[in-house]
C-alpha cells in the first residue's frame, strides 16, 4: 500500500506542470462553489438584517381594555422560543440637558430587556446599565461618560454611559437616556422583538400569554422587505454549486484516469491489485482535486468573512461537495474494470 | 520451476487454431513459439498466462504458484517516468528499498545498452530503447515465467540482439521465457521451437 501512495505521488511528480495546471481549476471551483454561497446567502442575511432594522418582526402589547402590562410579565416573555428581546418602559421622565438647559431629552425607566428590543444590534438584557442612541455622539457622549439631567422637579442627576448605540429603530431621532431598572409594577407597553422565522409564532403566543383582550401590534411594518428567509434559503441556486462543482473535478479526474489507461493496466499486470489501484486514484483525487478545492474555498471564505447564517450554508455546501469528490474513485474503478488488462495494454 | 503443456486445443470463435500440442519447458528454457500470422502463438501464450480459456487439454506448472510477467511487441511503460524508475518498480514489488531498487536497475539497464538513457522519460526513447527496459523490468521482477510476444518484431539488429540477450540473461536466473516470434533468427537463439502450422480458415488472433 505504501508502494501504491508512493507511485501515485511520484507520478503527479513526474507530469507536475499538468498537476500544478489541474490544482489551479479544482482550486478555482472550490472558490466558485463558495462564492456562489457567499453571495447568495450573504444577499438573503442582509435582506433578513433590513426586516429585523425595519422592526418587520418586532410586537407592541398592551393589555385587554388598554391596560398596561406587567414589567414582570413583559420580561419573562423572552423565555418564549423565538423572542429575540423583551422589555418595557416603566417611566418616561422628561428632561434637559445639565450642561445644555435648552436641549430637550426624554429619560426612560425601562426593564432590562428592553435596549435588548429596541436595538436590534444588541444580545442580552442590560441590568442598570444605560444606554443612549447615536444622536448624543455629537455631544460628545461616549461610553464611560457622565451625563447630567435635570428633572421635572429641577433636580439634577447624573449617570454614566454604558453603551452608545446605532439608531434604536423604535424611539426615532428623539433623545433618549434610557436606564435598565428591575422590573417592578407595570409598562407603558411591552415591546417584543421576534427572530424572523418564528414572528408569526411568537404574534399568536402573545394572545394566550397577555390573555383575551390583549392588543397586539406589529410595529414599522414594511411589507416589501416581509419574506421568509427560510424560503429563500430553500430555493437558493447556490445549493446546487456542489453539484456543478462536483462534475468539474469528475471530469477533470475521469479525463485524467483514461488518458492513463494502459498505464493503470500496466500497474495490473505488474501485480498491483484492485486496493492499490484505488489507493492510486484516492491520492491523485487527494493532491489534484480534494485539496486544491478545500484551498481555494478557504481562501474565498477567509476573504469574504461570512456570517452565522451563510457559514451554515456553506458547511452544508461544501460537505456536498467533499461527498461527491470522495466517491469519484468509485468512479475511476468501474471505468477500469470493463476492460481486461491484456486489451488495454494491447490498445495502447 | 516446469510448464508442461499436453494435449492441448484452442480457438478463437467457432474456430480451432491449433490442436493436440505437447511441450514441455523447465526454468533455464527459452522456448520459441514459430507460426504464420493467425496461427495462435498469442492465444497459446494467452492460455498459458489463463487469460485466454483453452478448450481441451492441459497447461500445468510446477509449482503451481508462479509468478509471470508479459513482455509486449510494445511494451506499454509508465511514459512520463524514466526507464530507471520503470525498471525499479518491478523490484520495488518484491519489497527491494527504493534506494537498491534504483541502484540495481541501473547495472542492469547500462548492461542493456542504456547508456546515458537512464533519467530520460520513457516516452522520448526508441522503440529499441522501451523493449530493453521492457526486458530489464522482466528481469527486475525475478518472474518465474516470461512471456513476450513479438517482443523483437519492428526493432533493427543491434536492438534486437540486445532485447535478446536480457532475454536470455533472465533465463540464466532462473526463468521459463516463452517467446512468440516471426524471427528465424530469434527462433534459433532459443533452446526449443515450437511450430503452430497455420490454421484451416481466415483470420484468426496474432
Amino acid at each position: 500500500m505504501r508502494l501504491a501512495v508512493a507511485e501515485a505521488l511520484r507520478n503527479i511528480w513526474s507530469a507536475r506542470v499538468v498537476a500544478v495546471s489541474l490544482m489551479l481549476v479544482a482550486s478555482l471551483t472550490g472558490a466558485a462553489v463558495a462564492v456562489l454561497t457567499i453571495a447568495e446567502v450573504g444577499r438573503i442575511a442582509l435582506v433578513t438584517k433590513q426586516q429585523e432594522a425595519a422592526g418587520a418582526f418586532a410586537f407592541q402589547v398592551v393589555g385587554p381594555g388598554g391596560n398596561r402590562p406587567s414589567a414582570l410579565g413583559c420580561e419573562a416573555i423572552r423565555a418564549l422560543d423565538g423572542v429575540v428581546g423583551a422589555g418595557g418602559v416603566m417611566q418616561t421622565i422628561p428632561a434637559r440637558f445639565a450642561i445644555q438647559p435648552d436641549v430637550d431629552l426624554r429619560v426612560l425607566s425601562a426593564t432590562p430587556g428592553f435596549a435588548e428590543a429596541a436595538w436590534v444590534d444588541l444580545d442580552g438584557t442590560r441590568a442598570a446599565a444605560v444606554v443612549v442612541g447615536s444622536e448624543f455622539e455629537s455631544l460628545g457622549l461616549t461610553r464611560g461618560s457622565h451625563v447630567g439631567y435635570i428633572g421635572p422637579d429641577g433636580t439634577t442627576k447624573v449617570i454614566e454611559v454604558d453603551l452608545v448605540a446605532d439608531k434604536a429603530w423604535m424611539l426615532g431621532s428623539e433623545r433618549v437616556l434610557v436606564f435598565a431598572a428591575p422590573p417592578t409594577g407595570t409598562v407603558e407597553a411591552c415591546l417584543v422583538r421576534a427572530s424572523p422565522e418564528a414572528a408569526s409564532a411568537v404574534g399568536d403566543a402573545l394572545v394566550g400569554w397577555f390573555g383575551e383582550g390583549t392588543s397586539i401590534q406589529e410595529l414599522l411594518v414594511r411589507t416589501s422587505l416581509m419574506s421568509d428567509p427560510q424560503e429563500f434559503l430553500s430555493a437558493r441556486i447556490s445549493q446546487y454549486g456542489w453539484i456543478a462543482g462536483s462534475l468539474v473535478l469528475a471530469a477533470i479526474l475521469v479525463g485524467r484516469w483514461a488518458a492513463r489507461r494502459a498505464e493503470f493496466a500496466l500497474y495490473r499486470l505488474l501485480g498491483f491489485r484492485e486496493r492499490a489501484l484505488t489507493l492510486m486514484f484516492v491520492v491523485d483525487l487527494l493532491v489534484v482535486c480534494f485539496l486544491p478545492a478545500q484551498l481555494g474555498a478557504t481562501v474565498a471564505i477567509g476573504v469574504s468573512s461570512p456570517d452565522t447564517l451563510t457559514s451554515s450554508a456553506l458547511l452544508v455546501d461544501l460537505l456536498r461537495l467533499d461527498v461527491a469528490m470522495a466517491l469519484i474513485p468509485l468512479l475511476g474503478m468501474l471505468i477500469f474494470s470493463n476492460r481486461s488488462t491484456i486489451d488495454a495494454l494491447k490498445g495502447s | 520451476m516446469q510448464l508442461v503443456v499436453t494435449d492441448l486445443s484452442m480457438g478463437i470463435g467457432g474456430r480451432v487454431l491449433f490442436e493436440g500440442l505437447d511441450f514441455h519447458a523447465q526454468s533455464g528454457e527459452m522456448v520459441a513459439l514459430m507460426g504464420p500470422s493467425g496461427s495462435g502463438k498469442s492465444t497459446l501464450i494467452g492460455g498459458i498466462a489463463g487469460q485466454i480459456p483453452i478448450r481441451k487439454g492441459l497447461v500445468a506448472m510446477e509449482p503451481s504458484e508462479a509468478a509471470i510477467h508479459w513482455v509486449f511487441q510494445s511494451t506499454p511503460l509508465l511514459g512520463r517516468r524514466s526507464g530507471l524508475d520503470n525498471v525499479a518498480l518491478a523490484a520495488e514489488l518484491r519489497g527491494v528499498p527504493r534506494e537498491a531498487a534504483l541502484e540495481d536497475s541501473r547495472g542492469l539497464l547500462l548492461n542493456l545498452g542504456l547508456v546515458g538513457r537512464l533519467e530520460v522519460p520513457s516516452y522520448r526513447l526508441s522503440g529499441g530503447e522501451k523493449q530493453r527496459v521492457a526486458v530489464a523490468r522482466a528481469l527486475m521482477s525475478e518472474a518465474d515465467v516470461i512471456l513476450a510476444d513479438e517482443p523483437t518484431a519492428s526493432l533493427d539488429p543491434d536492438s534486437r540482439a540486445q532485447v535478446l540477450r536480457g532475454m536470455r540473461r533472465a533465463a540464466e536466473t532462473g526463468a521459463i521465457v516463452i517467446l512468440a516470434t516471426h524471427d528465424r533468427w530469434v527462433a534459433e537463439q532459443c533452446d526449443q521451437v515450437i511450430e503452430l502450422l497455420a490454421a484451416p480458415a481466415e483470420g484468426g488472433q496474432d
